[in-house]
């Protein structure tokens, strides 16, 4: 096959436009987490077990966003391995890139310091390059991917994504913790009513629920906004837990900062329809 | 058209594609790689130790440039140092510094501070 079979260059240019788009989705998820100090700081002093439960985590979920959202049109197994893998390029290319004009990361850093910082940002990245499609296309059929037809159990991983995309933006940040320190047990109570109000609203209103869950809201409770915010709060737990926010920490108190970032959670796991 | 018709006639894949998802597994890999050889290595507590690397005089005073050394694998946050020169003692507080790393902090100085004893008194866990 000569060269020039084998590179054929508008493919390659519609590709350059899939990626850069790719790029386009990790800066508009990861920038408040590139400039949120606490993620310098976890960066460097997060426990490296979990550091790695979060990247090994992270990866199913990066597999799941590839096949439901992406950012090519390509789809196929191995075509949302690759994207899977680009995605992560894109997220340590673009935390290496902007660490370094942010001066967080420095040339002569120890290895370790950098390493931290840079592969804590990349999954997030990731996941914004894997949602660029849905965010960023502006062609007609951009927003026509597999999430448009998503099983029960695929809508119930979407949730779990939009979650995710919502608790990871707040629990790195001390204000988790504090909330849950300054809110009383009827606050946290009052915070968890108003989570699953809003997650049933807004899943009935602009979320998963279709006409025929809209004629039965008890239904749409029972099925989506019920399993949501257990979600929503399995996933504010492993958030925690990852930026060691519960460590040290009474069951009480475990709970009430579940609860907390629970709310941003329920909020990003109704909402997935819109960001997913 | 379902996935599997669309596989059967997808045009060869980018070459751009290629290199990238290879660049992504590849850093990756190496990322969970060395993660996990940090993660089982027994962890020596923080060990810090902290000197003067070099003195700049300013019209303000002598300005100190204190190194601070981790030899320990745990990361020491809130250090605090103290260099003491004559009768002035200066402080100064560091917000990390990394197992196996370093951090810098700089303390200013009436007199020339290059004899002060520099020493660290204390930190937290992270």
């Amino acid at each position: 096959m000569s060269a020039a079979a084998l590179i054929d260059l508008s493919r390659e240019r519609a590709y350059l436009r899939d990626l850069g788009r790719a790029f386009g989705g990790a800066l508009v998820f990861s920038i408040p987490l590139l400039m949120t100090m606490e993620m310098w700081e976890q960066g460097v002093a997060m426990d490296r077990g979990r550091l790695l439960a979060f990247i090994v985590a992270g990866l199913p979920l990066l597999y799941g966003l590839a096949y439901y959202a992406g950012f090519s049109d390509r789809r196929g197994l191995a075509n949302d391995l690759m994207d899977t893998a680009v995605a992560l390029a894109v997220g340590f290319l673009t935390a290496g890139v902007l660490l370094s004009l942010f001066g967080v990361v420095r040339w002569g850093d120890p290895p370790r310091e950098a390493l931290g910082r840079i592969a804590l940002q990349a999954v997030p990245g990731a996941m914004g390059a894997l949602l660029a499609r849905r965010q960023l296309s502006g062609d007609a059929d951009g927003g026509e991917t597999q999430e448009d037809q998503a099983s029960y159990v695929g809508e119930l991983f979407l949730m779990a994504a939009g979650a995710l995309f919502f608790a990871l933006n707040v629990a790195p940040t001390e204000e988790m913790i504090l909330i849950a320190y300054k809110a009383g047990a009827l606050n946290v109570l009052g915070l968890m009513g108003v989570s699953i109000l809003l997650l049933h609203l807004i899943v009935f209103r602009a979320g998963f629920a279709g006409q025929e869950e809209a004629d039965r809201p008890a239904h749409a409770f029972f099925h989506f906004t019920l399993p949501g915010y257990a979600i929503a709060l399995g996933v504010s737990l492993f958030a925690l837990f990852v930026f060691g926010r519960i460590e040290g920490h009474s069951l009480a108190g475990v709970v009430q900062a579940m609860a907390v970032l629970g709310f941003p959670a329920a909020i990003g796991a109704a909402a997935a329809r819109l960001l997913v | 058209m379902n996935r599997a018709t669309r596989r059967k006639t997808a045009p060869p894949r980018p070459l751009l594609q290629t290199a990238m998802a290879a660049l992504g597994g590849v850093v990756t890999l190496a990322a969970v790689g060395v993660i996990v050889w940090e993660a089982v290595q027994p962890a020596a507590p923080a060990t810090l130790s902290a000197r003067i690397e070099r003195v700049e005089t300013t019209a303000h005073g002598h300005v100190a440039e204190i190194k601070v050394v981790n030899d320990g694998d745990e990361t020491a946050a809130g250090v605090d140092v103290e260099a003491v020169a004559g009768d002035q003692t200066a402080t100064a507080t560091l917000d990390y510094v990394p197992g196996r790393g370093h951090a810098t902090a700089y303390m200013r100085f009436d007199a020339d501070p290059r004899a002060a004893v520099v020493t660290v008194k204390g930190w937290s866990a992270p």
